[in-house]
């Protein structure tokens, strides 16, 4: 009798950690990729992923792997694949493969069905840079009491770059990006995006500042 | 589905029992002379689908009941079970297989050729589903209406048994929603099989004889 049990409670776990897909539901992503000089890169490799066990990972190979392609000669993209139905978020990850390791990566994360319109998601185009040519760019906030700091992504060339697709959408369970230090090329202004909590009315805002890069490392700190 | 197997197969065997005495004593409009065909072989997507665009064919089998004809027409059930490999992750997600399943209902009319060669054109429709599959798990299942047409054709070998090839068109209507431009990629599927098998009959060759010597 126990035996039966632990089996019967295996099968639903299992179950329950099971992705479930609707056939009769067929997503779409595309976009295209180009370089610095706005060139298309051919032979790049994109990949939709699932969360796998509720959990996102930046590291591709840890989520569920859902769809991928790889760039044409004019940069183009295009992923099909049925959409999950007991998962909402879905990740994009560019270039994470190895076949062009020289330039910089980046993951479109927190992608929820709200981002899709008819069955379609264009990520439009997405620029890489060779990330030789980097500096370093670390970020830290004020430590404030009343102030939680959700976490930020970074516009402009970023050696690897997280973009969340539903910055603010706390009802479903969003988690930020913060990694403090960041490999940024070098003269170009990069745009910061951050997202801060007031704990004592429960408020969420998004700011963004501009931070001027040259050629040496640099710190920024956010300041509320 | 081995338990819907035996009710078919009872329900037709029965069936014959019932009607047996009648067709012994007169040429009827019906008649009742059970066969069961089994098949397998490749099947090709064609068209411009995400079954001929996205999959390498595996293999097609299936089971084909007979119980009795109207007008010399049989009718007829029949599963047909397909698989293909995804070969383009891009077009259907990252799945492994994808298998598409049919019942389905059908006529034909078999035409005498010579002594041993007969051939035989069909018509059919029926239910039909596709399901996608990432190593053991589903990845998505789709259903949808299938209209067949096909033929067959068969070699008397020693009765009962006959041996056959065959071609089956089939096209497939799902209700899907998809990007506007892909929404006919998912939507509608055409396939053909081409397939062999063979065929247990209880009606003897000179029962047709007789019938076409007098009708």
């Amino acid at each position: 009798m126990l035996r039966i049990i632990i089996v019967f409670s295996i099968s639903i776990f299992l179950n329950a950690c099971s992705l479930i897909y609707d056939g009769e539901s067929r997503l779409l992503i595309k976009g295209k990729i180009l370089d610095e000089n706005g060139n298309p890169m051919p032979n790049v490799n994109v990949s939709a992923h699932a969360k796998k066990d509720g959990i996102m990972f930046f590291t591709p190979s840890e989520n569920d792997l859902i769809s991928y392609d790889l760039t044409d000669d004019s940069g183009n993209f295009e992923m099909m694949f049925p959409s999950p139905i007991n998962e909402d978020e879905i990740a994009v990850f560019i270039n994470y493969d190895g076949l062009n390791p020289t330039y910089s990566k980046t993951v479109f994360y927190n992608i929820q069905n709200s981002n899709f319109g008819n069955q379609e998601l264009n990520l439009a185009n997405n620029s890489l840079y060779e990330v030789e040519q980097s500096v370093e760019l670390t970020i830290g906030f004020e430590q404030v009491p009343e102030m939680q700091i959700l976490g930020w992504n970074l516009e402009g060339k970023v050696a690897e770059n997280h973009y969340n697709l539903s910055p603010i959408d706390l009802e479903s369970d969003v988690y930020f990006d913060y990694s403090s230090s960041n490999l940024v090329g070098k003269n170009q202004n990069i745009i910061l995006h951050y997202y801060y909590k007031d704990l004592t009315t429960s408020e969420i805002f998004a700011e963004s500042v501009s931070i001027e890069i040259q050629d040496q490392p640099i710190h920024y700190e956010i300041i509320f | 589905m081995r338990l819907y197997f035996k009710v078919i197969l009872f329900g037709i065997f029965s069936f014959n029992f019932l009607f047996a005495q009648e067709n012994q004593n007169e040429k009827s409009v019906f008649q009742s002379y059970p066969e069961i065909k089994v098949y397998a072989g490749v099947p090709i997507g064609i068209g411009d689908n995400f079954i001929s665009k996205g999959h390498d064919p595996k293999i097609n089998y299936g089971l084909y009941v007979s119980p009795f004809s109207l007008f010399d027409i049989k009718i007829g059930l029949g599963v047909d079970f397909s698989r293909f490999k995804v070969s383009d992750v891009s077009l259907v997600g990252n799945g492994t297989s994808t298998n598409m399943g049919l019942i389905y209902g059908s006529f034909s009319y078999p035409l005498i050729l010579t002594e041993k060669f007969e051939f035989e054109p069909k018509v059919g429709i029926g239910a039909s589903w596709i399901q996608q599959k990432m190593g053991g798990e589903g990845f998505g299942r789709m259903e949808g209406m299938t209209i067949l047409l096909g033929s067959s054709l068969e070699y008397n070998l020693e009765h009962p048994f006959v041996i056959f090839i065959g071609t089956d068109y089939s096209y497939s209507k799902y209700n899907v929603e998809a990007p506007a431009d892909y929404k006919g990629f998912f939507e509608n599927v055409s396939k053909l099989n081409v397939y062999a098998g063979i065929k247990f009959t209880m009606r003897k060759k000179k029962n047709l004889t007789t019938k076409i010597d007098n009708p």
